[in-house]
C-alpha cells in the first residue's frame, strides 16, 4: 500500500472541523467545576430528582452538537433510567406495607428481626461486629476514621451515577452493558426488600422502634458526621421533594455494597496491574466495614449485596457471549465459513501492532 | 502516533473499532466480485477476533448491501451500523466542493471515520493508504 508513516494526511486535513466540539467539551469542564462548587458550598445531591436533573444537565453538555437520532436515543435512554428509579422506589416503598394482590388483601412478609445479627455472630464467632467496632472505635469527637468511613458511604450516592454519565457519554456500548447490570441488581434487591424485609442494626437499638429493639446496647447512626466535619454539608436541601418511599427494614441485601463493588468490578478487566486490581477491590471492603462501623448494614447483608453483583456480572457475561457467538456463527453459515480457529495469536497483522503499541 | 493518541488508546474501554467500507463490503455481499473470496477470508479473521470481543465490527450504514436475510442474523450479524445523519451529509457536501475528494462514498467513509474516531479500516480501495490510517488487510496479509 502507498504512503508512508510520514506522508500521510491526518483525517482532519480534509474532513470539515465539527466546530461544536470544543464547546461540548468546555460545557463538560464547566459542569463539572460547578458540580464540585455545589457539593462544597450547597451540598451532595441525593434526591432522585436532583440527580435527574444533574444528570440530564451534563448529558446535555455532552451531546452537544450530535445528532438529532443521537438525541433521540439519549431520551429513550433517560426514560428506561427513570423508569429503573421510579419502580426501584415504589418496590422497595412496597416491602413496609406488602403487596396488594387486586387490592382485596395484602400480603406481608414477616420482618427479620434478629436472623441476620445471628448470621453475623455465627461468622465472627458469637461477635456482633457492629457493636465490637463502635465499642473500639466510636467517639465523641469526630475522628480521621470518622472522615474516612462517612466520605466511602457517601459515595454511594455519587459513584455509579458518575460513571453511568460517563458512559453514557463516552460509550453507548459500554454503558449499556452497565446499565444490564445495575438495572438487574436493582430488581434482585428489590425482590429481597419485599421478600425479606429485615431490621439494620441501628434500628435493633433505636428507642424509636421498641417493636424492633433487641440490642442492650445503643448503636449509635450519624452516617453523614465525618462528611460534615471535613466541610461538606451533606444532603442538599434545595429539593425537598423526594420520590422515595422510605423504607426502614430494606437492608438485606446492601445496595451500598453491591455499588461498591460493581464500578471497579465493571472496570476490572481494563486494569492491566495487579496491585491496581487489588486496590480497586479494597474499595467495596472498605464500604462495607464503613456501613457495619456506622450501624447501617449487618455483614451479612454486604455479602449477599456482592453475591448478587457477582451473579449479575456472570449472568450478562455469558448472555453477550452467547450473542456475539450467534452473530459471528450466522456470518459464518451465510458465508460457509469454518468455525473459529482456537490460537489466540492469529489475529491480524493490524491488531497485533495495536496491542504492541498498548 | 501522537502522545494523545497513546493516552486514549490505554484508557479505551471498547475493543479497537474496524470500519468495513463500502467496496470490502460489496465485496463480501457478492460471489461474483472479483475480491469476493480475498474478502471473506479477511472478513472471516475480523469475524474471529469479534467473536473473541477482540475487535468491533463496524459500517456506513448506508453501505451495508441489501440482502434478502435479516440484518443481525445474516452474512453481516457482526457488523453495527453507523448512521448517517444531516451533519454528516452536510460535511460530505463540504469535501466534495473542494478538491481533494471527488468521490462521494470516499467522502462520506472518510467523515464517519473522523466523527467516529476510528482509526482501523477494512478496505481494498488504495486511496485509504494516504490517510493516518491502519489497513486491515495489513502489507503482509494475503
Amino acid at each position: 500500500m502507498p504512503g508512508s508513516t510520514e506522508t500521510r494526511r491526518g483525517l482532519r486535513t480534509v474532513v470539515p472541523v465539527e466546530w461544536l466540539r470544543p464547546v461540548r467539551i468546555v460545557l463538560m469542564f464547566s459542569y463539572l467545576a460547578t458540580y464540585l462548587w455545589w457539593l462544597r458550598f450547597k451540598g451532595l445531591p441525593v434526591d432522585r430528582i436532583s440527580v435527574a436533573i444533574s444528570v440530564g444537565i451534563f448529558l446535555a453538555c455532552a451531546f452537544v452538537g450530535r445528532s438529532w437520532r443521537t438525541w433521540a436515543v439519549l431520551l429513550l435512554d433517560c426514560a428506561a433510567y427513570c423508569l429503573m428509579w421510579l419502580s426501584y422506589e415504589k418496590t422497595r416503598g412496597a416491602a413496609d406495607d406488602g403487596i396488594s394482590v387486586l387490592g382485596l388483601f395484602r400480603i406481608k412478609f414477616p420482618v427479620q428481626v434478629e436472623t441476620m445479627r445471628h448470621v453475623d455472630r455465627a461468622l465472627f464467632f458469637g461477635h456482633d461486629p457492629n457493636i465490637v467496632l463502635q465499642e473500639h472505635f466510636w467517639e465523641r469527637t469526630v475522628r480521621w476514621y470518622d472522615v474516612v468511613a462517612s466520605s466511602i458511604y457517601m459515595t454511594h450516592f455519587v459513584l455509579p451515577i458518575v460513571v453511568m454519565a460517563v458512559l453514557w457519554a463516552t460509550s453507548h456500548r459500554q454503558w449499556a452493558r452497565f446499565m444490564k447490570r445495575f438495572a438487574t441488581l436493582l430488581t434482585i434487591a428489590c425482590i429481597m426488600f419485599v421478600l425479606l424485609p429485615t431490621v439494620p442494626p441501628w434500628m435493633g437499638s433505636s428507642a424509636n422502634y421498641p417493636q424492633y429493639r433487641f440490642f442492650d446496647v445503643t448503636i449509635f447512626r450519624d452516617a453523614g458526621r465525618g462528611f460534615r466535619h471535613i466541610g461538606f454539608f451533606g444532603f442538599t436541601a434545595d429539593y425537598k421533594v423526594q420520590l422515595s418511599n422510605g423504607n426502614g427494614v430494606a437492608a438485606m441485601p446492601s445496595l451500598h455494597s453491591s455499588f461498591a463493588l460493581i464500578v471497579p468490578a465493571f472496570f476490572l478487566p481494563l486494569i492491566r496491574r495487579r496491585w491496581l486490581k487489588a486496590l480497586a477491590l479494597l474499595f467495596p471492603v472498605m464500604m462495607l466495614t464503613s456501613l457495619v462501623y456506622l450501624g447501617e448494614h449487618w455483614v451479612i447483608d454486604g455479602f449477599v449485596g456482592w453475591a448478587i453483583t457477582g451473579g449479575c456480572f456472570w449472568f450478562w457475561g455469558t448472555m453477550e457471549q452467547r450473542t456475539r457467538r450467534r452473530r459471528a456463527q450466522d456470518a459464518r453459515s451465510a458465508l460457509g465459513l469454518e468455525p473459529a480457529r482456537a490460537s489466540d495469536s492469529d489475529h491480524l497483522p493490524v491488531l497485533v501492532a495495536e496491542e504492541a503499541r498498548a | 502516533m501522537s502522545r494523545l493518541d497513546r493516552i486514549r488508546l490505554r484508557l479505551r474501554m471498547d475493543p479497537p473499532v474496524v470500519l468495513l467500507e463500502k467496496g470490502f463490503l460489496d465485496a463480501i455481499a457478492s460471489a461474483a466480485h472479483p475480491a469476493h473470496d480475498r474478502a471473506v477470508a479477511v472478513y472471516g479473521r475480523l469475524i474471529d477476533d469479534y467473536e473473541a470481543e477482540r475487535v468491533l465490527l463496524r459500517a456506513v450504514d448506508e453501505h451495508v448491501p441489501r440482502t434478502d436475510e435479516p440484518r443481525r442474523r445474516g452474512r453481516f450479524a457482526p457488523v453495527e451500523s453507523l448512521h448517517v445523519a444531516g451533519q454528516h451529509r452536510r460535511a460530505v457536501d463540504l469535501m466534495l466542493e473542494g478538491d481533494d475528494v471527488s468521490d462521494p462514498d470516499l467522502a462520506m467513509t472518510l467523515v464517519m471515520l473522523e466523527r467516529h474516531a476510528i482509526r482501523r479500516i477494512a478496505t481494498f480501495d488504495a486511496r485509504f493508504a494516504e490517510f493516518d490510517l491502519d489497513i486491515v488487510p495489513g502489507p503482509t496479509a494475503p
